[in-house]
């Protein structure tokens, strides 16, 4: 959870990834934000993101992508 | 109670709509010969009808026309009034006082453009009383317009705001409250009991402008309307005569082709729907009355006689007609 | 079936009121009838094209969800295919014809009223279908309605399945405050079209058409543009929105101030929108998330290291979507450009958002900022308009000749028009008509920008009030409109 916090700071500073549950609702990541995250954690967990994976629901924070994540790996 | 109140506001609402939109029209739209024409026709007979544009109002006198044929005419034609216009004013005069004869002046430029939203647009739908034919017209016409053409049409002179006091006048006085046609005379023009517009001396504009005709320019509508016109006379018994009034040598030349395709356009729908047709801008009769051509007797390049020359070639016209 | 005429009015209010006054369970189907006698008056020869959009992705989303492989991809090349054979087989034509000089004859096709909306809404719902976002439709006649839905067929907006469904098949009670709110809206859309887009309209015709005769007019004529497309489209949409709202359902706005826009981006979040999440959701991951895209990315860290390695394949698959976006705007260079334009700007500045960052850092400027706030609402304005000029112009050629001669031959005015042919026999007349319907508009989007409901607000006060408010809307189409034009109608029906 930590390592991918670091993913979501390196990439999108100045927001609070530990307690933000809107970050798709308000517009806090745009789609460049989002596709700069899905490349990341496919490098960094050796995941495969489809376009299907790419809903609100995933995105809104980061226990969601943590989440996500985990079921991809699965 | 509670529908009651639910359904008040929207009804004082639409009336209140309703009373301005009424005294505006009656502020702005001014008194027209449209509402004259469409009275006449409404209210008496007459044996000869004319309709058609503004070369059929300037270029024939039915005064004239009677004093050879002996028979009673009305001219009913005015500027903008395209077929669609002319076959619901004929249904309208049917069917209140069926005319003998419907003389059509068919003007080809009508038939190739498609007509402007102006005020002339709705102006006779306005005029009409209310009856089968003004239904007809309404949805064959307004219903597929912009609404405000068709429920306000003080619209098109709202800038006119100066000519409030005018109207009111106009529309105050008995000459109004009688259809007279005292109000019409102006500096260029007056308007004689018999729908003859008399064009007084002085030229108009007079650039030629050059008058396209191609067959693939017609529009279907405009056809297809002179069509109902003529299956409209032959089912009611109503003789057909289309006329193209003269226009000046000079424009004829300028515009030979178009024309003579035009002539030979309406010569074609006259064998197949088997009328008269008598065309004073090409074939015999120019030839045979080729001193109606002489631009002098015209205030504008586009065909409009003054009234002198126009009480003649209407005599002439007659006289022709008479032949046929 | 003209939005202005009486026969539409008169159609629409038999449309609401019927629906209404039939046993709820049937409502949905009143809608359906309604639908297809709509698109039936536009013209018979073109149901068919939407009778094989409507077939094929029906099918194809049962076939889906059985998990055909086939299925999809069919389906979108049947659906796709019929959209670009008739809004391009006669450019490539022409360009094959200019290319190589030979004189193959043009087709004459008519572009099927709503093709280009229903063709998106039918692939996005096989998408999701495939996806296993929605389950597909079962009901054939009701995937019907959902692709044919009246008001919305014309110009939008673009709708979702997921969310579309609830409301166009619920069974719902009559609520006056419902239509009433419906009716502002209506009303809303037609003040911005006929008082806005129709009289600026004049001069952003006269400009286009005459810029050799009369070249210099070019900033007048792109901004007179803007306020025209903005209400022509927003207008239409809102009475699109208005309809749908007094007959229940709940359609996706389709505009939210864009000229508040702070970035491009920003703009195409809130231009158009559901054409760009369309195109988001559709395409832009799509594509993003390819394998050949996900090879590319890897070569691109390689080279230029993780930061730009990350960001170039997100450019590249953003002047992607927007060279689709151009395309989709009309079959002709400009709109291409006009595409790229866009597509290109997003791109780079995706590339160095990392260096933004830096350089507000190094020269202190604060993330709440008034000023840089106004900085960047102006600087968006400014690169929006210049997109314009390749979108409005008629050719590329053009577009570079106006902006050229709008620096160097700078000029303003309204001797370019007819002053006896307008409305009030003025030629200014029309444009402050048209600069007064801005500053309403302008003034309703300040308050909209602060999240104020402004129907909500309206609905609140005296029934006086909201009267004398409608009155004005629906009078100021008769005192300050402008007359009909022989080229009415909707813009973006004609996508």
């Amino acid at each position: 959870m930590d390592e991918l916090i670091e993913i979501l700071e390196d990439i999108q500073p100045d927001c609070d990834y530990e307690t933000c549950d809107t970050l798709i609702d308000d517009g806090i990541l745009d789609s460049f934000a989002i596709l700069s995250i899905v490349s990341e954690l496919e490098d960094a967990y050796d995941i495969r993101i489809t376009p299907a994976d790419i809903i609100p629901e995933n995105f809104n924070s980061a226990a969601a992508l943590y989440e996500m994540v985990q079921r991809l790996q699965g | 109670m509670r529908i009651f109140k639910r359904i008040l506001v929207p009804v004082i609402f639409i009336a209140v709509l309703f009373a301005v939109n009424t005294y505006l029209n009656y502020l702005l739209v001014p008194y027209t010969f449209t509402r004259y024409k469409v009275h006449k026709i409404e209210t008496e007979t007459f044996d000869d009808l004319i309709l058609g544009s503004s070369h059929a109002g300037t270029c024939l006198s039915p005064s004239s026309i009677s004093s050879v044929t002996g028979r009673s005419a009305f001219n009913a034609a005015q500027g903008e009034e395209y077929p669609v216009d002319s076959y619901f004013f004929l249904k309208d005069a049917t069917g209140k006082h069926k005319p003998d004869r419907l003389i059509y002046e068919f003007d080809p430029n009508y038939w190739i453009t498609a007509q402007d939203v102006s005020a002339n647009y709705a102006g006779t739908y306005t005029e009409m009383q209310p009856g089968k034919a003004k239904v007809q017209y309404f949805f064959a016409k307004m219903w597929k317009a912009d609404f405000r053409t068709s429920i306000a049409p003080w619209y098109f002179y709202r800038a006119q705001l100066s000519d409030i006091e005018r109207n009111l006048f106009v529309k105050r006085s008995d000459d109004y409250k009688n259809f007279g046609t005292g109000t019409f005379d102006s500096a260029t023009q007056t308007v004689e009991s018999d729908g003859f517009i008399a064009v007084k001396p002085g030229k108009w504009d007079d650039e030629i402008i050059p008058r396209d005709w191609s067959d693939d320019m017609i529009q279907e509508k405009a056809r297809d309307y002179f069509i109902r016109i003529a299956e409209f006379c032959r089912r009611e018994g109503i003789e057909l005569v289309v006329v193209t009034t003269p226009v000046p040598a000079e424009t004829l030349a300028a515009n030979e082709t178009s024309y003579a395709s035009a002539g030979a356009e309406m010569e074609a729908l006259s064998k197949t729907y088997d009328f008269t047709y008598m065309n004073y801008t090409g074939g015999d009769l120019l030839e045979a009355r080729r001193e109606f051509t002489d631009s002098e007797l015209f205030a504008d390049w586009d065909g409009h006689m003054y009234a002198d020359a126009a009480r003649r070639f209407s005599v002439a016209f007659a006289e022709d007609l008479e032949k046929v | 079936m003209s939005f202005v005429s009486i026969e539409f009015m008169v159609f629409t209010a038999v449309c609401v009121a019927g629906c209404y006054m039939i046993p709820k369970k049937y409502q949905w189907v009143w809608l359906l009838v309604f639908s297809y006698i709509y698109y039936l008056a536009a013209g018979p020869s073109y149901l068919f094209f939407i009778l094989f959009a409507t077939t094929a992705t029906y099918l194809g989303g049962l076939w889906a969800e059985a998990g055909a492989r086939w299925a999809v991809p069919a389906v979108l090349l049947a659906d796709f295919g019929m959209l670009a054979f008739i809004k391009y087989t006669n450019f490539i034509l022409g360009n094959i014809n200019g290319l190589f000089g030979t004189n193959i004859r043009e087709l004459k096709l008519l572009l099927p009223l709503g093709i280009s909306f229903y063709t998106f809404q039918a692939t996005g719902y096989l998408l999701d279908v495939h996806w296993k976002r929605c389950k597909a439709e079962r009901n054939p006649f009701r995937f019907a309605l959902f692709l044919a839905f009246f008001p919305q067929i014309m110009q939008g907006p673009i709708g979702r399945y997921s969310r579309l469904a609830e409301s166009l098949y619920a069974e719902r009670e009559f609520d006056m405050a419902r239509i009433e709110r419906g009716l502002y809206r209506i009303v809303w859309g037609f003040f911005k079209k006929i008082v806005i887009a129709d009289n600026a309209v004049l001069y952003v015709d006269a400009i286009f058409d005459n810029y050799n005769t009369m070249p210099g007019y070019g900033i007048m004529g792109i901004l007179l543009y803007g306020a025209q497309l903005y209400a022509d489209f927003s207008g239409g949409i809102d009475i699109v929105i208005g309809i749908a709202e007094m007959l229940g359902v709940t359609l996706d706005e389709n505009f939210t101030q864009p000229f508040f826009a702070t970035s491009i981006t920003d703009f195409w979040h809130r231009w158009h929108i559901t054409l760009g999440t369309w195109m988001k959701d559709y395409l832009f991951y799509p594509v993003s998330l390819s394998r050949w895209m996900g090879k590319f990315g890897k070569w691109c860290r390689t080279k230029f290291g993780k930061n730009i390695g990350r960001a170039l394949p997100i450019c590249l698959a953003n002047i992607i979507v927007f060279l689709v976006v151009g395309i989709w705007h009309g079959p002709a260079w400009h709109n291409i450009f006009y595409g790229l334009y866009n597509g290109v700007i997003i791109g780079v500045s995706g590339l160095l958002a990392k260096n933004y960052r830096d350089w507000k850092k190094k020269f202190g400027i604060e993330k709440d900022s008034r000023l840089f706030y106004c900085f960047q609402v102006i600087r968006t304005f400014i690169l929006v308009n210049i997109s314009w000029y390749l979108d409005r112009a008629g050719s590329t050629h053009q577009a570079l000749i106006m902006m050229r001669d709008s620096i160097t031959k700078f000029r303003i005015g309204v001797d370019i028009i007819d002053a006896s042919s307008t409305w009030a026999g003025s030629a200014y007349a029309p444009l402050i008509a048209a600069l007064f319907g801005c500053l309403v508009v302008l003034i309703h989007s300040i308050l909209r920008e602060r999240k104020i409901d402004t129907r909500s607000l309206l609905m609140k006060k005296p029934v006086v009030i909201r009267c004398l408010v409608l009155f004005l809307l629906l009078m100021s189409l008769v005192v300050i409109g402008n007359k009909p034009l022989s080229q009415g109608g909707f813009i973006y029906a004609n996508f």
